[in-house]
């Protein structure tokens, strides 16, 4: 076998995988392309055949009446809120319960914590109609601060807690033993050394719970009726059936919901795929 | 020697549970108490403002004669081995492709993960909008390329249960793929390498080195791949909640995609029959455990562990 | 002499404060909570909201919205937490089931204090419960019906003449082949005649038009009336305008499109005459509106599928009076015209007949078919309990039949038996 031909098959091989990731590439891009095309056209064209890719016309009225007539903007102010509330909860929920898992001695430590990551299996709809009926009996339905949304996620965590736990086991003990020395008591160590050193892992748990607070559907579906609170998934859903509205508006609606995240992964892709990874996996 | 080197009584015994605290709240109020709740549920009638009363096993009883979810679950069954092969094989073949090292791979395992964190309300209207029978832009490439008209997607109850299936392996095909490349870089190059050099083709590399040595990620992402594939209702009340004026219910058309996460949302939360929603859901329960278990059991035919 | 004129100064006006406060006290503060799910009117609803509180001086309301889609949850919620607004909007699909809740009030005593002449009397039936013959429940504050609609460019272009008011299904179905045509010569239709799908609008009038003067259920709400006799014809009748004599598009061909007849592609449909807005705004196309054609059993009787948009009381309000004549001013002449949009009609009898109204200068020219529709609403027409989930339930089952994914006899043994079912909760 001669050097070029080897050569000349690997670049073959190269290219050839080079179009096969291309081309894949393509139908992931495609569809938000057309979501960006779509979202700027006009209503009279939407229905042309054969459909334009760039629009003769940039009707950017679609955003700002999406934004501020629809209500889109509103409903992203909601979005963030929920967001960062249910992040910071799920933060100090599961760091605390993960110290304790990794770090403490009590009885039935690792029974409990079997039994923690055994309640990741159960189906949500098993859990959603109780959990209804708790929100209802609270009187907490549609509540001006969303508190059916974020209060379940400051109390409970199972893969978050999973997740710091495996981190906080990587801690030196060293720096614990330093800790004590120094005159701090458990909450300090878990507060000024712990904390600091997990970083990144903080970081992922935020954006994995920030992310699955955004994208939720059923919880706003629920749990919110008045338009003032809608969040973002629950108004582009709700948008998408109105007739009075246009697959352009519904595609700026949609876009509107998709940027902030995409945005942020753009800039920390690996905080995204670190986490949801990590969410898959039970030890 | 200092005091609090060695912890104190209090801490030892009291401060793990304040730091359990949050947690075992909602382990209880959220997860567990709901779960048993449920079960009681099911044997009731639960209306929230007319209560409810004991009926017993008449839910379930019900359920046997219910010509509507014997198709929902009927339709649940088909989804998931619709959905399993093709997501799992998607993924794997993505991460197959995606493990070589060549300039810019980075940028496609990037791509290929977006669909993973967008919210689903989202693609299944730009989706939804693609698939569009009359004004769509796949029928529209599909008749310029083939001059045949395209399939009506969402609109036939012969094919709408395919396009959500279609639908969910693009939006998850990402997440399943960095999990089997974790897996695929594990395998040491060191036996592919020794298979080179014996002349193996790729192809015989892959099933007799790869493919068992990923056994139990693979195995791993069937697991997962099951139970979320009964997980699926923000994609399908999206996709099949009819538009305004349109006709028709969600789960649609003529209740091809009605699945049992989507038949429990509407029993219980809008026809308010809590009790039948609660028996319906304990069903999915424990048809997720029995295919997860008899996953369990078959993993000795084909899993290798190390 | 001036020191006593201080003190006699200082006790009036001290008098006259306590007066005062003894006036406010007298005149109970009552703040009405009032829901409603229209986003569009809105602002309007907020400026009689003002112009009330003008009126009666004691009274403010505080206007709460929720979304339609989540109108009915929202609702249901604040049933079971006996916390309600005072006066909310009802639909007449709902009546029944609040009023076996016993969330909503009885209204007929303060109906009976009303100049019936004022109003669209024809249309309280609907909101009686639990039968046409018991009592209100709810207030309309417009009504709506059903009727049918053409589109006068297609007729034109195919030479036909408008439908007239009492034609009959044969006759429609023979103008629908006429109209049903393939313009861009690739072998399949692409206008069709007619428009049905399952929606109750497109369907039940129907089975009302074949002299089935209950509709889909008997008066006792547990007979299912659809699968034999003139309710089955009717049903039949709607099932092959698109199968058979495809003289209709399928469900799945129009997969995703909201009003269909507003893309200019259908000749005629069924449909609420609230869609008299929606086709102004959407379809390009000159319409026109007649009422629905009569079936071989209905002995030549028009009997017209309407119902009404309603305001009810809430069972636990406190003020009972206030919320009734914030009620009463919201139904009455003091509401804007342009609140009702398009095909609604107003339930006050002057306000519909108002040249506002009327408009004469829009689509459809003869606007005042809706009054007459109105006056020809059956007697027996009403909404059983539970309208939202056998509804659903039919829709559904249509949507089976038309897409082959049934037979019609099959379909519709099940779906009596469902629909019983569901009845006999």
């Amino acid at each position: 076998m001669s050097t070029a031909s080897t050569r000349a098959q690997r670049i073959f091989g190269k290219t050839l995988l080079y179009a096969a990731l291309s081309l894949i590439a393509l139908t992931v891009i495609v569809p938000f392309l057309w979501m960006l095309s779509t979202s700027l056209k006009g209503s009279g064209v939407l229905a042309e055949v054969p459909p334009r890719w760039i629009p003769e016309i940039f009707h950017w009225k679609n955003y700002s009446d999406t934004l501020i007539k629809h209500h889109f903007l509103r409903y992203s102010v909601n979005s963030v809120y929920v967001a960062v509330m249910v992040a910071l909860g799920q933060l100090l929920t599961c760091s605390l319960a993960g110290f304790a898992f990794a770090r403490l001695r009590f009885p039935g430590r690792d029974l409990l914590f079997g039994l923690l990551l055994a309640t990741m299996m159960i189906p949500l709809q098993v859990m959603i109609i109780p959990e209804f009926l708790i929100m209802l009996g609270l009187g907490w339905i549609d509540h001006p601060l969303f508190l059916p949304l974020i209060v379940p996620s400051w109390l409970a965590g199972a893969f978050g807690t999973f997740m710091l736990r495996q981190f906080f086991m990587t801690v030196p003990r060293e720096l614990e033993d330093a800790g004590r020395i120094d005159g701090c008591s458990i909450f300090g160590i878990y507060f000024r050394i712990f904390l600091p050193l997990s970083m990144p892992a903080l970081a992922t748990l935020f954006i994995f719970a920030f992310m699955s607070s955004w994208n939720d559907l059923l919880r706003p579906i629920l749990y919110l009726s008045s338009q003032a609170r809608m969040t973002l998934t629950i108004g582009l859903a709700n948008f998408t059936r109105q007739y009075d509205v246009n697959e352009n508006l519904k595609m700026a609606g949609s876009l509107i919901t998709l940027l902030p995240l995409t945005v942020v992964y753009a800039f920390a892709q690996k905080y995204f795929v670190r986490g949801i990874t990590m969410s898959g996996l039970k030890g | 020697m200092p005091n609090n080197l060695i912890a104190g009584r209090f801490e030892r015994r009291v401060a793990p549970y304040i730091f359990l605290l949050p947690m075992l709240v909602g382990l209880l109020v959220f997860r567990l108490g709901p779960v048993i709740w449920s079960f009681l549920l099911s044997f009731q009638t639960y209306n929230p403002f007319q209560g409810g009363e004991w009926i017993g096993l008449s839910n379930y009883r019900e359920l046997l004669t219910d010509l509507d979810f014997r198709q929902t679950f009927g339709n649940t069954l088909k989804f998931t081995l619709l959905y399993l092969p093709l997501g799992v094989m998607s993924s794997l073949a993505l991460a197959l492709l995606v493990n070589n090292r060549l300039r810019g791979i980075i940028l496609f395992r990037a791509v290929y993960f977006l669909p993973v964190i967008s919210a689903v309300a989202a693609i299944g209207t730009i989706w939804a909008w693609l698939l569009n029978p009359l004004y769509g832009l796949v029928n529209h490439l599909i008749k310029v390329v083939s001059g045949l008209t395209g399939p009506e997607w969402l609109g036939s109850p012969k094919t709408a249960l395919l396009t959500l299936v279609l639908v969910n392996v693009w939006r998850t095909m990402g997440y399943a793929m960095v999990i089997f490349l974790a897996g695929l870089q594990d395998v040491p190059q060191e036996l592919l390498d020794a298979a080179r050099v014996d002349g193996a083709g790729k192809i015989k590399t892959f099933f007799r080195i790869t493919f068992p040595l990923l056994s139990p990620t693979t195995f791993f992402v069937i697991i997962i791949t099951i139970i979320r594939s009964f997980q699926i209702f923000d994609l399908v009340y999206i996709m099949t909640a009819p538009a305004a004026g349109e006709g028709g219910t969600v789960g649609g058309p003529a209740n091809s995609t009605n699945v049992l996460v989507i038949s429990i949302f509407q029993n219980a939360f809008k026809w308010y029959r809590m009790g039948y929603g609660a028996a319906q859901a304990y069903i999915l329960f424990l048809l997720v455990a029995a295919i997860t278990l008899i996953n369990f059991r078959l993993q000795k035919r084909w899993v290798h562990y190390q | 002499m001036k020191k006593h004129l201080v003190v006699l100064l200082l006790i009036a006006l001290a008098a006259a404060v306590c007066f005062a406060e003894g006036q406010q006290e007298e005149a109970e503060k009552v703040e009405l909570r009032y829901m409603m799910w229209d986003p569009q009117i809105i602002e309007k609803e907020e400026a009689l909201a003002v112009k009330f509180s003008q009126a009666n001086p004691n009274v403010s309301v505080t206007i709460e919205t929720a979304v339609f889609a989540q109108f009915w949850e929202k609702m249901q919620a604040m049933a079971a937490a006996k916390n309600m607004p005072d006066v909310f909007w009802m639909s007449s699909a709902y009546v029944k089931d609040y009023q076996r809740m016993g969330a909503i009030l009885n209204l007929e005593k303060y109906i009976a204090t009303l100049n019936k002449d004022d109003y669209f009397e024809s249309i309280f039936n609907v909101l009686r419960s639990p039968t046409p013959a018991d009592d209100m429940y709810a207030f309309p504050w417009a009504w709506v019906s059903c009727i049918s609609y053409y589109n006068k460019r297609l007729f034109d272009e195919a030479g036909l003449p408008y439908p007239g008011e009492t034609w009959t299904w044969d006759q429609m179905r023979d103008l629908a082949f006429k109209l049903t045509k393939d313009t861009d010569g690739d072998g399949a239709a692409d206008q069709w005649g007619y428009w049905v799908k399952g929606r109750y609008t497109h369907l039940y009038p129907y089975v009302y038009n074949n002299g089935v003067e209950s509709g889909v259920t008997d008066e006792k709400y547990e007979k299912f009336q659809l699968a034999e006799g003139a309710g089955r014809e009717a049903m039949k009748f709607l099932a092959d305008l698109i199968t058979a004599d495809k003289v209709s598009p399928t469900p799945a061909q129009t997969k995703g499109v909201s009003t269909f007849f507003a893309t200019g592609r259908i000749g005629m449909c069924t449909e609420g005459s609230w869609r008299i807005d929606t086709y102004r705004k959407g379809l390009e196309d000159p319409f026109g509106i007649t009422l629905v054609p009569l079936g071989p059993k209905s002995g030549g009787k028009q009997i017209v599928y309407g119902w009404a948009d309603a305001m009810a009381i809430s069972a636990f309000t406190e003020h009972p009076q206030a919320a009734w004549d914030w009620m009463m001013f919201m139904c009455g002449p003091g509401r804007p015209v342009d609140s009702i949009l398009g095909g609604k009609v107003p339930i006050w009898k002057g306000n519909a007949l108002s040249d506002a109204w009327l408009e004469k200068d829009m689509l459809p020219e003869n606007k005042e078919l809706v009054l007459k529709s109105g006056e020809l609403i059956g007697a027996k027409v009403t909404m059983s309990p539970r309208w939202e989930e056998w509804n659903s339930v039919i829709q559904s089952d249509f949507e089976k039949i038309v897409l082959g994914e049934g037979d019609f006899d099959q379909v519709m043994a099940e779906l009596k038996s469902k629909v019983e079912k569901i009845l006999a909760r």
